[in-house]
């Protein structure tokens, strides 16, 4: 038999391209990626409109195309010091700061949506092959660990596509947009953040598949599957503000075991955070996938 | 293989119970410092109200000492270093001018100044980024008219300390020498404009188009100078706005008004 990273790789691989020419899977990456563009182009729209205002009131003569002025407001005491009270943290509001505005748009819009891309994906192409009985045809060649990881793998592979081509989209449209742009750092900047979404992703992906080894039918799976990102998503917002001392303690380790409580850790450009952020999550996502797989293994296919 | 099936549990574990301690604390010190940012808070318009006090209570005529809100800060009514009548060259109007100035507002002005500033230099950065764009400049170019628009706020600023000793030792100053102010101040600009043509390129004006004004790059700080002055300013406009015989010169005639 085939050692088991070279099984997992090969599930891996087929995955990826079978789930890129699903049709599920194509239109939820067309809609992401249509999503950022959009998000992008609605943004840069606000900010000229924004600009000729600010113009208008400072007494400055307004320039045809947006940026400067944003620029130049990015950079002011004034506009840091509002972030700053707006974040509530300097270091991270600092660590924004850093960033191209136009790239922490798309960063906002990448960690806000492709957590829900990859749970109404991901789910329903995991159980789909378990409900349709191929799964069986897959498991005498290789083991179900095996599998599982190669699963994670190949939808965790599906994402860095959607990224990278979101990344595409939404730079065309800024270079386009935005002439005085320095595409050079938006470019990098915009890659940093949709690794850092993907880092995010994973523990998605891992639920996603967790979740999934427990359905035979594509549409409970996806259901449930988007039932678990909202719950979580509120009970982050629920750790962020009961977590305290004594008892209410209970919600800081709560927070520690959802992605959502490592989501700023990944914003900071502090190599500790990031660390410490990519190492939960990365766990994380594991753990899903091993709940999962833990009743996938002793299930009858 | 089923050992490794308990792997990521574990690392999540280690993870969590090495996490749980420094994010408490990290918690509780930032629940701290927001207590203490909300105190800082609401002392401020107590601070407010007080330099509000003391300016009342240094209104010319009055006297009697004040404390400041930190107990350190004390007003003295004492005639000023010079004892002489002044002038502003705001109104023109001659007012004799006693009592010293307290650090509090001294400081007050000079960051009310340095706020100005900090506001001003965000609207000449948009205005210097419009004109760079529009102007299509060389990066040399660039740095020359960099170099041209901070050696045109030096001047600025050496005039205005120039014009503040007038002030400051004049015993009287009359409309002409607002007149001359502003003539001296703006062939400082005049300056800077030939300086650009013989520097720039030649289109830059036609590229710039007809809106571009160098007023907007003078940078307020220049304006420092006039924190030795700016007390009577400030003095003889609150006379002005509570008696109106202050809007006339000792002979009843009425006072022009001068920059």
């Amino acid at each position: 038999m085939m050692p088991w990273w070279k099984q997992t790789w090969i599930v891996a691989r087929h995955e990826l391209s079978d789930a890129v020419r699903s049709r599920r899977a194509a239109v939820m990456m067309v809609l992401y990626v249509a999503g950022a563009v959009t998000s992008i182009n609605g943004f840069i729209n606000v900010l000229q409109k924004l600009e000729l205002q600010i113009a208008q009131t400072l007494g400055v003569e307004a320039l045809s195309s947006a940026g400067a002025v944003t620029d130049t407001l990015w950079k002011s005491r004034p506009f840091r010091n509002m972030l700053m009270s707006l974040v509530g943290d300097r270091s991270v509001a600092m660590d924004l700061l850093s960033i191209p505005p136009i790239a922490l748009i798309y960063g906002w819009v990448a960690f806000t949506f492709v957590p829900m891309l990859v749970m109404l994906v991901t789910p329903a192409r995991v159980a789909e092959e378990i409900g349709s009985g191929a799964v069986r045809f897959v498991v005498p060649r290789c083991t179900r660990s095996a599998w599982c990881a190669g699963k994670v793998a190949g939808q965790s592979a599906l994402v860095i596509l959607a990224l990278i081509l979101s990344v595409a989209g939404a730079w065309t449209v800024a270079r386009l947009r935005l002439p005085g742009m320095d595409g050079w750092a938006v470019a990098q900047a915009m890659m940093m953040l949709a690794g850092k979404t993907w880092i995010y992703a994973f523990a998605f992906v891992g639920l996603a598949v967790g979740i999934a080894q427990f359905h035979r039918s594509p549409n409970q799976a996806t259901a449930l599957g988007f039932i678990a990102w909202m719950v979580l998503g509120i009970v982050g917002i629920m750790c962020h503000f009961y977590a305290g001392p004594g008892i209410r303690q209970i919600w800081l380790v709560i927070e520690l075991i959802i992605p959502q409580g490592h989501r700023m850790d990944l914003w900071r450009m502090d190599g500790a955070y990031l660390l410490s952020g990519c190492a939960f999550l990365a766990s994380l996502g594991m753990c899903y996938a091993a709940v999962g797989y833990a009743y996938f293994s002793r299930r009858d296919v | 293989m089923k050992a490794a099936f308990w792997i990521p549990f574990a690392l999540l574990a280690g993870l969590v119970l090495g996490g749980l301690g420094p994010r408490q604390s990290m918690r509780r010190e930032r629940d701290e410092l927001e207590r203490l940012r909300k105190a800082v808070r609401s002392e401020r318009p107590a601070r407010t109200d007080f330099g509000n006090m003391v300016d009342f209570l240094r209104f010319p005529g009055t006297a009697g000492p004040a404390t400041a809100a930190t107990g350190t800060v004390r007003v003295a009514d004492q005639p000023d270093a010079s004892g002489v009548d002044v002038t502003p060259v705001a109104t023109g109007t001659t007012e004799r001018v006693r009592g010293g100035r307290t650090n509090l507002n001294m400081v007050s002005f000079q960051e009310r100044i340095e706020a100005a500033s900090e506001l001003w230099r965000i609207r000449s950065d948009m205005v210097r980024s419009g004109f760079l764009r529009s102007a299509r400049l060389t990066p040399e170019q660039t740095v020359q008219f960099d170099v041209l628009v901070e050696a045109m706020n030096i001047r600025l600023k050496d005039r205005i300390a120039e014009w503040t000793e007038v002030l400051e030792q004049a015993e009287s100053v009359s409309p002409e020498t607002g007149v001359r102010m502003i003539n001296d101040l703006s062939e400082v600009l005049v300056l800077t404009y030939d300086e650009m043509d013989r520097t720039l390129s030649p289109e830059w004006r036609q590229n710039a188009g007809t809106s571009f004004d160098l007023g907007s790059l003078i940078d307020p700080a220049v304006a420092m100078p006039l924190t030795k002055v700016e007390p009577k300013f400030r003095d003889r406009a609150r006379m002005r706005r509570t008696d109106p015989v202050w809007n006339t010169q000792s002979g009843g005639a009425p006072v022009s008004v001068a920059p």
